[in-house]
């Protein structure tokens, strides 16, 4: 469970995350949405202990991300929207190094690494130095990295990002098996038709303050609008709907 | 031609923007820099005027041609030298190279704005490094403004040949050679003819009496004889000829300059149309050879008595270190280094005496080495362990990993590198040296505990000022505070080191060399240790939240 109380963030004079007060639970998928430099990265990196908060707190699994950090991230797996990692490890070390550091026992985590290898057709990328991976390919590990010490709440910034459309459907139902076996799952994406198909919950955010929160028939409820789709209630919520009117302007 | 000025002004703008994030700060940054070159300019004028005024005793015989073409000759091979590494980064790894290759732009116009900006690039220090020489020498021979025009632009056209020379090498090569690996061989080359040269000046130095001064004479002599060969002769022909107001003379060697240069540069576009393009295809499909060729490399298994997550970090970072070149080639030399000043420190400079009982110089070398090489060996290695995380920090800090467990993982490399050079040494010492009860014991304090606080003094200061960006080396992140903080700290226990070697003296003649060895033992041990935890806690505090750019 993810829970933040007050959460806010500012970089001087700017004022990136304002008082976000949001529960996701147990077994539940729910998608951030916003406009770029609304604030989500800026949230995802104080949910995971990577920045640290001017006001507000955030609570994983009921632990204080501010009061107990490390026990807090134990509960956590994150997926950035960059895969950045060590390009002069092989997939295998990497995940090995990641179980270590999360205290795994090399049994298991041997086992869990060959599952991810073959859930992921990576068995024969296993043993490739990092460098050599496309992006897709280095999407996957780092979602296999995030699994590995089998967390209770998902980060997931982007998640289908650089993925082939096999390997995107597949993060989608791993996703929402994820999500049925009681695993809390915090998306942030841009992609609006997998918010609506996958989020149990959508919140949006924009300028840092959150908009608007509920499921999809709750959002239309508030747009009044019952017939709108997610595309459409988010231009409207963040202001896009100028956009629309140049894009018609244009003669597109 | 306009595309090749476009691309020559981005690189002018880029350039300028690099200098400080904050726009309204890069003014002052280039009127700093240009303040410090022209600083640099006029203690260099008069340093030229100085050495033009001496003469061969005797024979009286101006030293000014000599003196103006070893500056040129050592400019000369400077640029040759680096010239290999520098053309080969701007052509291929540049990181705007394949935005540029899918613009609507030749090959050809990409290599000449890259070519004409590094010539650019080089031309600024030479001005500022080489032009007062030429200066001086015009000064002293009361020469007209056609000189000071001519012998500028002879400076700033200085860097072609040089580069020409590794573009003529490059380009071929990097056609047949993935351009990376080309550029490890070029880096160890580069390193070893370095350290080659220092082997063979500190052989030739007469002050060490290796070589004797006459045969040291006799090479010269006949070195003296070979520089009228030397390409940069050309140079001082220009100079003089113009200095005698023989401008016709003089403008002549310039044109026939000019046109070398214009040729070569004309030939170096020629060369890139038909080279250029491959070298930079085999970049883009490096996965394959790198698959192809990865070696099975023995799995490390060293630091099994570590704690699980710290022996994680620090088997990574062997990993990075033996799979990364750049890293790799970084440590090396340090360890060739070591071995050479072991050899002057202790073999060459530990045998002499100053006839001084105060001040006993063998013993004072032994203690000064230990301290030099665990400065190289652990100070050098930890910031460039450290900032070598990079962007991928993030996996760090988003892990079960403690600020104070991921500080003590970074500290392991640099301090058992030191441990283990300073043991080899000191054996090497006591076989060597022979040295007495209380020396061993002094030494051993110093080469036992000094890795220990250079190493947390490395680390806990990066944690200070922590950036995580992509790099292609971490060495170009180190933040220069860092760099200063490290240096002052390394000098500061040189002063320590200084201050141990007399305090021994002291007691030795109160309680005898073995129990003096003794206690300079434990206080070594007792000093490492108090500022070596204070500082990986301070650093541990400051490490709590990051920036990953």
């Amino acid at each position: 469970m993810i829970e933040t109380k007050n959460l806010t963030k500012d970089f001087g004079k700017l004022l990136a995350v304002n008082n976000l007060n949001i529960t996701v639970n147990s077994g539940e998928i729910y998608g951030f949405l916003g406009p770029n430099g609304a604030g989500k990265t800026t949230t995802i990196k104080m949910l995971t202990g990577l920045l640290k908060p001017t006001k507000g707190t955030a609570l994983i699994d009921g632990i204080d991300i501010l009061k107990n950090p490390i026990q807090a991230k134990g509960h956590i797996g994150l997926i950035p929207d960059s895969p950045m990692v060590y390009q002069k490890l092989t997939g295998r070390e990497f995940l090995y190094f990641v179980a270590d550091i999360f205290e795994v026992q090399r049994d298991n985590a041997k086992k869990k690494a060959d599952e991810m290898f073959e859930m992921f057709s990576l068995q024969d990328k296993a043993d490739v130095m990092i460098e050599n991976y496309s992006h897709g390919m280095r999407q996957k590990i780092v979602i296999s990295a995030a699994l590995i010490h089998d967390p209770s709440v998902l980060i997931f910034d982007e998640p289908t990002v650089g993925l082939d459309p096999a390997s995107a459907k597949l993060v989608k139902d791993l996703l929402r098996a994820l999500a049925e076996k009681g695993k809390t799952i915090f998306m942030s994406t841009h992609i609006l038709e997998i918010a609506e198909r996958m989020c149990d919950r959508i919140g949006i955010i924009n300028q840092g303050e959150l908009i608007v929160e509920g499921t999809i028939q709750e959002l239309r409820e508030k747009a009044k609008d019952k017939t709108a789709n997610l595309e459409e209630l988010f231009l409207e919520l963040t202001g896009g709907e100028d956009t629309k009117d140049l894009i018609k302007f244009l003669g597109y | 031609m306009k595309n090749v000025l476009i691309l020559i002004r981005t690189n002018f703008r880029t350039a300028y923007n690099s200098l400080a994030k904050n726009k309204k700060l890069r003014p002052i940054f280039a009127i700093g820099i240009g303040v410090a070159g022209v600083v640099a300019f006029y203690f260099l004028l008069k340093l030229s005027r100085f050495l033009y005024n001496l003469k061969i005793p005797f024979v009286d015989i101006s030293l000014a041609p000599l003196v103006l073409n070893i500056v040129m000759l050592i400019a000369f091979i400077y640029l040759l030298l680096g010239s290999f590494s520098i053309m080969l980064s701007t052509l291929y790894f540049s990181s705007d190279t394949m935005l540029l290759l899918s613009l609507p732009l030749k090959e050809r116009d990409v290599f000449s704005g890259r070519f004409v900006f590094t010539v650019f690039e080089e031309s600024i220090w030479l001005f500022f490094l080489m032009y007062p020489f030429f200066v001086g020498y015009g000064m002293i021979n009361q020469a007209n403004m056609i000189f000071y025009a001519e012998t500028l632009l002879f400076v700033l056209l200085f860097p072609v040949i040089p580069l020409a020379v590794a573009v003529f090498v490059i380009l071929p090569l990097a056609k047949k050679i993935h351009p990376k690996k080309l550029q490890s061989i070029i880096m160890v080359i580069n390193v070893v003819f370095g350290i080659l040269f220092f082997v063979i000046m500190q052989i030739a130095n007469p002050a060490y009496q290796i070589v004797s001064k006459d045969a040291f004479a006799n090479l010269f002599s006949h070195g003296f004889s070979l520089m009228r060969f030397l390409p940069t002769n050309i140079g001082v022909y220009l100079t003089m000829s113009l200095a005698e107001r023989n401008i016709l003379t003089g403008t002549f060697i310039f044109t026939i300059y000019l046109v070398i240069s214009v040729g070569l540069f004309y030939l170096c576009t020629l060369l890139s149309l038909n080279t250029y393009k491959e070298g930079l295809g085999k970049i883009r499909t490096s996965q394959h050879v790198k698959i192809a060729k990865r070696k099975v490399e023995k799995e490390f298994k060293g630091f099994s008595f570590l704690p699980t997550k710290i022996k994680a970090i620090a088997e990574k970072d062997v990993k990075m270190i033996r799979r990364d070149q750049k890293l790799s080639v970084s440590i090396l030399p340090i360890i060739a280094y070591l071995a050479v000043f072991f050899f002057i420190f202790v073999v060459v400079l530990g045998k002499k005496s100053l006839g001084n009982e105060s001040f006993d110089l063998s013993s004072f070398m032994l203690l000064f080495f230990f301290t030099f090489s665990s400065y190289m060996a652990s100070l050098q290695i930890a910031p460039m362990l450290f900032y070598t995380e990079s962007r991928s920090v993030w996996v760090l800090f988003t892990s079960k990993i403690t600020s104070q467990e991921l500080l003590w993982s970074k500290f392991v490399i640099p301090f058992l590198l030191g441990e283990v050079m300073n043991a080899l040494f000191f054996i090497l010492m006591i076989f060597v040296r022979h040295p007495s009860i209380n020396m061993i014991l002094v030494s051993a304090g110093l080469a036992l505990f000094l890795p220990f606080i250079f190493s947390t003094i490395g680390v806990s200061t990066s944690a200070m000022f922590p950036v995580f960006r992509e790099v292609k080396s971490p060495k170009k992140i180190i933040p220069g505070k860092v760099v200063l903080i490290q240096t002052v700290m390394g000098y500061a226990m040189f002063g320590v080191t200084f201050g141990f070697f007399f305090l021994n003296r002291l007691l030795i003649k109160i309680w005898g060399g073995t129990v003096a060895g003794i206690a300079i033992f434990i206080l070594v041990g007792i000093l490492s240790f108090a500022i070596g935890f204070s500082l990986m806690f301070a650093g541990s505090r400051r490490l709590k939240y990051v920036e990953i750019q």
